[in-house]
């Protein structure tokens, strides 16, 4: 018998937010350091059990590194969750940081048309 | 309906202070004064900044005095500022400050103290003498650990206390530096996340602070309180 599981209907997963974020600062942030800020200032905020909850996921692969823009993945409940999470983070690696939302998506597709120009 | 947001507590000012208002999808800053003393060169230089932005710059005092010194000073600096804001952190500053008509704001009522600092009362008189309860959002920023725990306990505590008795509440970023400057949306995560509804949230940083503003500008235009003038 086959060991893949069928792929669920569209009405039977679960809904998604991708929030879309920018980093303001006068320093290029590298990806590492980011990810690494990101995670643990949301587990900082909300807990292991709370980041399991929100379906929390960091989209490396919308990461755009010359504007700066990173997408999270969440839940549409814990969509304000994280917008505060990351409205926390000051610092990356001792450079200063302000970290705004620009806006919030239910697709990757309507994510990088209308945030990232692609 | 887009939301024109406003932050209502600026502790700063450089060159760059405006354009980064701006570019977080601010309408409105107030840039607080934080001593009494030479207020008209204050608002001169409010005056100067004013001039060539898109931003609706707000004149403000924040009065750090004794509680007895509060209601003298605000009724004396009324018609000179529009906003008046009180920082908070004695209870029984908080209380003056929330049953004065003649305060705006009351900032961090929590400061430095292990309960939220208003009660019920407090929060009834602030409904009745539409004085408006801060949270900080850069007493959260500073806190680390435990400590943001508390404060982020006592944020919960006060916009429940606000939503039973009606009373109005915003979230200011009291910046010191640039950085700690948010935009709308971001503040109003903060009274979201501490219990309140998101209509509530939004409206308190966009439609709350808007109205207040209007209603000084207009006293401020009064020579005589209810008394209007045509010319």
């Amino acid at each position: 018998m086959r060991d893949k599981l069928k792929t669920l209907p569209s009405s039977y997963r679960e809904k998604k937010r991708y929030v879309v974020f920018e980093i303001i600062s006068d320093k290029k942030i590298e990806f590492e350091e980011l990810i690494k800020s990101v995670f643990n200032n949301t587990i900082n905020l909300i807990g292991i059990l709370g980041v399991a909850k929100t379906n929390f996921r960091f989209m490396s692969d919308l990461y755009n590194e010359k504007k700066q823009i990173f997408v999270l993945r969440c839940l549409p409940k814990d969509v304000e969750l994280i917008r505060l999470s990351m409205a926390l983070i000051t610092e990356i690696n001792k450079k200063n940081v302000c970290i705004r939302s620009l806006g919030v998506t239910g697709t990757i597709k309507s994510a990088r048309r209308k945030y990232m120009d692609i | 309906m887009e939301h024109r947001f406003y932050d209502l507590n600026v502790a700063f000012y450089n060159e760059h202070l405006l354009e980064r208002a701006e570019y977080l999808g601010l309408s409105g800053i107030c840039i607080v004064a934080r001593s009494t003393d030479n207020i008209d060169e204050y608002l001169e230089k409010i005056k100067k900044i004013r001039e060539g932005t898109n931003i609706d710059v707000v004149t403000g005092v924040l009065i750090e005095e004794k509680p007895n010194k509060i209601f003298g000073l605000a009724k004396s600096l009324r018609r000179k500022v529009e906003l008046i804001l009180v920082s908070g952190g004695d209870y029984e500053t908080n209380r003056m400050a929330c049953s004065s008509e003649y305060v705006d704001i009351l900032c961090h009522p929590e400061k430095g103290r292990k309960d939220p600092g208003i009660d019920h009362i407090c929060c009834r008189e602030a409904r009745e003498h539409n004085t408006i309860i801060e949270l900080n959002f850069r007493e959260l920023i500073s806190a680390i650990g435990m400590e943001r725990i508390k404060e982020l306990n006592k944020m919960k505590e006060i916009v429940r206390l606000c939503n039973k008795t009606k009373a109005r509440f915003i979230v200011n970023s009291g910046a010191k530096n640039i950085f700690e400057l948010r935009g709308g949306r971001e503040l109003s995560s903060l009274s979201f996340c501490s219990g309140a509804s998101l209509q509530d949230a939004l409206i308190a940083n966009s439609e709350i602070p808007e109205k207040l503003i209007s209603i000084n500008r207009e006293k401020l235009k009064q020579p005589v309180k209810g008394v209007e003038y045509e010319r």
